[in-house]
C-alpha cells in the first residue's frame, strides 16, 4: 500500500513551502482577484435578487403622489426612508373613475421619530384594508382584518409576531409580518387609515400643516387595464388631474428599468475589474514561473535522474501552481466574505439600491466558482514553462550544477 | 527576537483600530430623537442639561478604553525578553479580544434598527476586528509555547 | 539483469570543430559485478555514466539491457529502467534541499506505483550505513561524508541491480573516503553491482574490472573481462 504522506501533492507542497515570501506574493495577487470576483458576484447577486423583488412586489402600474416628491416617494419606496408628504384625498376618487383604471389604492406616508433611547425612525404607511392590493399579498400568516391596536411589520422591524412596538407614546401589537422584500417596506409599519387618521388627530403635533388628516393622503397606487400602456393612462390622469390636485406620477415600470440599468452598470464595472486583475495575475504567475523553473532546473534533473518521467514532472510543477493559487483564492474567498456579508447593509444603503440576501447554497456555488477559475489559472499559466521544462537536457543541465 | 517587535506593531495597529472604527471610519450615532423632534435633554447630577445618548455612543467609549489599553499592553511585549511574560500578555490580549466584541453584541450594544449605521457598520466592524485580534494572539500563543518548549528567548 | 554496452560514441562540438567524449566504449556489466573506470576530469567517465543509465542517447553503439536497446525504449519505459534498475550516485550535492534526509532517500521509491513500505525500508538502510540519527536533519546541515551516505541510501531503496557512481570520493577526506569505500565493498559483496568512476587509484585496489578512461578511450585493463567485451 502506497504511504499515505509521500503522494505528488505532498511534495507539491513542500516545494511550494520552500519559497514561501515569493509564493505568497504570488497568491496574493490570486487573492485580490478572487476576492473581487467573488464580493462582486455576491453583490450582484444580491442585488438581482433586490431587483427581482421590486419587479414582483410592485403590485402598481403607476404611483400617484403629490407634485415635487416623486424622488422622495421612490426613497421611500425603494429605501424606506422615512417621510411625510399628502395631497387631497378627493383625487382618489376621481383616479378610481378614470378610463383604464381599474383598481386604485390609497396609502398615508407617515415618518416617526424615536420615541426612547435606540429606537430607530420608521415609516408608517396607513393603507385601506378593503381595496389595498400592494400589501396583502405579502403578508407571512394571512391574516383577513387588523383589530384595534394592531400593525403589520416589514420584515426588518425588530419585532415579532404577537410582540409589541412603541411609537408616538402608543402602544401597537405586531399582528402579522412582511415577508423580506429588499426594498423601503421592509422597515415601514403598516396600519389601516382609520387608525393613522385616529392617531394624527391624538396627536396633532404629528402634522402641524394639515387640520383633518382625514382629507389627505400621500399616494394612490393605480392598476392599469393590461390592454393599455400604462404610461398613457397615467399621463392621462396628470393632463386630467395634476394642476387641480397638484399632482405627480410615477410609472412603476421606470423604476424598475432605472434600477436595473444601475445594476447592469455596477456588475459590468466589477467585471472587468476583476478581469483586469486576472488578467494581470495570469501573466505575473506565468512570468514569476519562468524565472522560478529556470532557477530550479538542477533539482528538476536530479527527478529525472532519480526516475521519474516527464510527465509526472509535468504535474508536480502543475500541482504547485495550483497549490499557490487555490490557497489565494481561499484567502480572497475569505477576506471578502468578511465584508460583503457583514456590511451589506452598509454596502447597499450607500448604493441606495434594493438588494436581498442570498441563500448559503449560491454563495457556496460562487465560491467554487471563483475556487475553480482562480485553480485553474495557475496551471494554465505555467504551461508554457511546464511543457518547456520537460524537454530540457537533463545532462548537461546536471554537469552545470557539478 | 523578531517577534516581539512585530507583536507590539500589530497590538498598535489594533488598538488604534479599535479607538478609530467607532469614532472615525464607522462611527456611531450620537443623540437620540424625541417624539416630537429636537434632541431630547436630562438633568445631569451638576444641574446642568446635558444630551442623552444611545447606547452606540457608550460602547464606543467602552471601545476607546479597551483600544487605549491595548495600545499600551501592545508595548510591553517589545520591552520583555522573557517568553513566558510575553506568553502571559497575549493571553490577556485573546480575552481583550473578546470583551471587545462582547461590548457591542452583548454588554452594552447598539441601536436595533437594521440599516442604523452603527448596526449596519461598526458593529460588525468590531466584530471582525475583534475575531482577527483574537486569531493573531492565539497564533502568538501557540507560537511562543512552541518556542518556550524549545527553551528560546527569541 | 545483463548491461552490454557496445561500441557506443557521443560527440561534441567545440567552436568549428567535433570532438568524440566518448569514442567506441565496450564492456559488459553483469549481476554483482564491480566496475571502475579510472581518468582524469574531462576524460569522458560522467559522459558515459550517463549514457549508461539512459540520460544521454549516444551518437552511434547501442546499450542492451536483458538484450533490448536502452535507446528504442520511449522515455516512460526508460525512466522505469532507471527508476527501478539503476541507483545514481551524482557527482557533488544531489539532495533536494526542500526535504529531510529520510524523504530524500524514500522519494524514487514513490516515483513509481509501487506496494511496500518505503519508510521501513529507508529506515533500515539508515540503520546499515549508520547515519539513523540524521534522519529529519536537511541535507544543508550534513557533512559531505554524511550526504554521501544518505545519496547512497536513496541509490538503494528501490534495491537496484546496479549503483552508478560518479565521482563519489572527489570531495571527501581520506577516511571518509575510505568508509565509503568499504561500504560499496561491503554492498558489493551482497550481490549488487557497481560502476564507478573516480579519479582515485584507490578505488580500483578493490577488487572487480578496472578500466581506464582517457580522452574519450576506454581501456581495457588488468582483470579479465568478460567475454563479449
Amino acid at each position: 500500500m502506497a504511504d499515505k504522506k509521500f503522494t505528488l501533492h505532498w511534495l507539491a507542497l513542500q516545494n511550494v513551502r520552500r519559497k514561501p515570501y515569493r509564493n505568497l506574493g504570488l497568491a496574493a495577487l490570486v487573492g485580490i482577484f478572487s476576492a473581487i470576483l467573488f464580493g462582486g458576484s455576491i453583490l450582484n447577486s444580491q442585488l438581482g435578487k433586490g431587483l427581482e423583488s421590486l419587479s414582483d412586489r410592485l403590485g402598481a402600474d403607476v404611483l400617484i403622489v403629490p407634485y415635487g416628491h416623486e424622488q422622495i416617494a421612490k426613497a421611500a419606496l425603494l429605501r424606506g426612508e422615512p417621510g411625510t408628504y399628502y395631497m387631497r384625498k378627493e383625487a382618489l376618487s376621481r383616479i378610481r373613475e378614470f378610463p383604464g383604471v381599474t383598481a386604485a389604492t390609497p396609502q398615508f406616508f407617515l415618518a416617526s421619530l424615536s420615541a426612547s433611547c435606540c429606537a430607530e425612525r420608521v415609516q408608517i404607511i396607513g393603507f385601506d384594508p378593503d381595496s389595498d392590493f400592494l400589501i396583502r399579498p405579502w403578508i407571512q400568516n394571512k391574516i383577513t382584518q387588523l383589530r384595534d391596536g394592531e400593525v403589520v411589520a416589514g420584515s426588518k422591524i425588530r419585532a415579532g409576531a404577537g410582540e409589541e412596538i412603541f411609537f408616538f407614546e402608543t402602544t401597537y401589537r405586531v399582528a402579522a409580518k412582511m415577508d423580506a422584500t429588499g426594498l423601503g417596506l421592509d422597515t415601514s409599519i403598516f396600519m389601516p387609515l382609520s387608525a393613522l387618521y385616529a392617531l394624527m388627530r391624538d396627536n396633532p403635533d404629528i402634522v402641524r400643516q394639515i387640520d383633518s388628516p382625514e382629507q389627505y393622503i400621500s399616494s394612490v397606487a393605480v392598476k392599469i387595464d393590461p390592454a393599455l400602456s400604462p404610461r398613457d393612462v397615467g399621463n392621462a390622469v396628470m393632463r386630467a388631474y395634476a394642476i387641480e390636485y397638484n399632482l405627480d406620477l410615477i410609472v412603476a415600470e421606470t423604476i424598475v428599468s432605472e434600477t436595473a440599468r444601475r445594476l447592469h452598470t455596477l456588475s459590468a464595472a466589477v467585471y472587468w475589474i476583476a478581469a483586469g486583475v486576472w488578467a494581470l495575475a495570469f501573466l505575473v504567475i506565468s512570468l514569476i514561473f519562468s524565472v522560478t523553473v529556470s532557477e530550479r532546473k538542477h533539482e528538476l534533473s536530479v527527478y529525472r535522474l532519480l526516475g521519474a518521467q516527464r510527465s509526472w514532472l509535468a504535474r508536480l510543477l502543475q500541482w504547485e501552481a495550483f497549490f499557490i493559487c487555490a490557497g489565494g483564492a481561499l484567502a480572497g474567498i475569505l477576506a471578502a466574505s468578511c465584508v460583503v456579508f457583514p456590511f451589506s447593509a452598509l454596502i447597499f444603503t450607500s448604493l441606495k439600491l434594493p438588494y436581498l440576501g442570498v441563500s448559503g447554497l449560491m454563495a457556496a456555488g460562487h465560491a467554487l466558482s471563483v475556487l475553480a477559475i482562480a485553480g485553474v489559472s495557475g496551471p494554465l499559466a505555467c504551461l508554457n514553462t511546464v511543457w518547456s521544462v520537460t524537454r530540457f537536457d537533463v545532462y548537461n543541465t546536471l554537469r552545470e550544477g557539478e | 527576537m523578531r517577534n516581539k517587535y512585530i507583536s507590539a506593531f500589530l497590538c498598535l495597529g489594533m488598538g488604534i483600530l479599535y479607538i478609530a472604527v467607532p469614532h472615525t471610519l464607522l462611527p456611531v450615532c450620537e443623540y437620540a430623537e424625541t417624539a416630537m423632534g429636537g434632541h431630547a435633554a436630562i438633568a445631569s447630577p451638576m444641574g446642568h442639561s446635558t444630551q442623552s445618548h444611545m447606547a452606540c455612543f457608550w460602547t464606543a467609549r467602552a471601545e476607546l478604553g479597551l483600544g487605549m489599553l491595548i495600545i499600551f499592553g501592545g508595548l510591553l511585549p517589545a520591552l520583555s525578553n522573557s517568553i513566558e511574560q510575553r506568553l502571559g500578555i497575549t493571553l490577556m490580549f485573546a480575552a481583550s479580544s473578546v470583551l471587545g466584541a462582547a461590548i457591542p453584541a452583548v454588554l452594552i450594544g447598539v441601536c436595533p434598527g437594521e440599516t442604523m449605521p452603527c448596526r449596519a457598520g461598526t458593529l460588525p466592524a468590531l466584530l471582525i476586528l475583534s475575531g482577527l485580534f483574537f486569531l493573531f494572539s492565539l497564533l502568538n500563543v501557540l507560537f511562543l509555547n512552541k518556542r518556550r518548549k524549545a527553551g528560546g528567548n527569541g | 539483469m545483463r548491461l552490454r554496452i557496445n561500441h557506443l560514441t557521443k560527440r561534441y562540438q567545440r567552436g568549428d570543430s567535433w570532438f568524440d567524449a566518448v569514442r567506441n566504449a565496450s564492456f559488459s556489466l553483469d549481476d554483482g559485478a564491480l566496475v571502475s573506470m579510472v581518468g582524469r576530469s574531462g576524460s569522458g567517465k560522467t559522459t558515459l555514466l550517463n549514457m549508461v543509465s539512459g540520460l544521454l542517447c549516444p551518437d552511434s553503439g547501442e546499450i542492451l539491457v536483458d538484450g533490448i536497446n536502452l535507446f528504442s525504449m520511449d522515455d516512460k519505459k526508460r525512466s522505469d529502467f532507471r527508476n527501478e534498475k539503476i541507483g545514481y550516485i551524482q557527482q557533488g550535492r544531489s539532495l533536494l534541499g526542500n526535504l529531510t534526509a529520510l524523504d530524500n532517500v524514500r522519494l524514487p521509491f514513490h516515483l513509481q506505483r509501487r506496494s511496500g513500505d518505503s519508510l521501513q525500508r529507508a529506515r533500515g538502510l539508515f540503520a546499515d550505513l549508520g547515519v539513523s540519527h540524521l534522519e529529519n536533519s536537511y541535507p544543508a546541515e550534513l557533512s559531505g561524508g554524511e550526504l554521501r551516505r544518505i545519496a547512497l541510501a536513496r541509490a538503494l531503496i528501490n534495491a537496484p541491480a546496479i549503483v552508478i557512481a560518479d565521482e563519489p570520493t572527489s570531495d571527501l577526506d581520506i577516511d571518509t573516503a575510505h568508509e565509503i569505500l568499504e561500504l560499496f565493498s561491503r554492498l558489493n559483496a551482497q550481490g549488487v553491482a557497481f560502476l564507478v568512476a573516480t579519479h582515485d587509484p584507490e578505488l580500483s585496489r578493490c577488487g572487480g574490472m578496472a578500466l581506464k578512461m582517457d580522452a574519450g578511450e576506454l581501456t581495457k585493463a588488468t582483470e579479465l573481462l568478460s567475454p563479449f567485451g
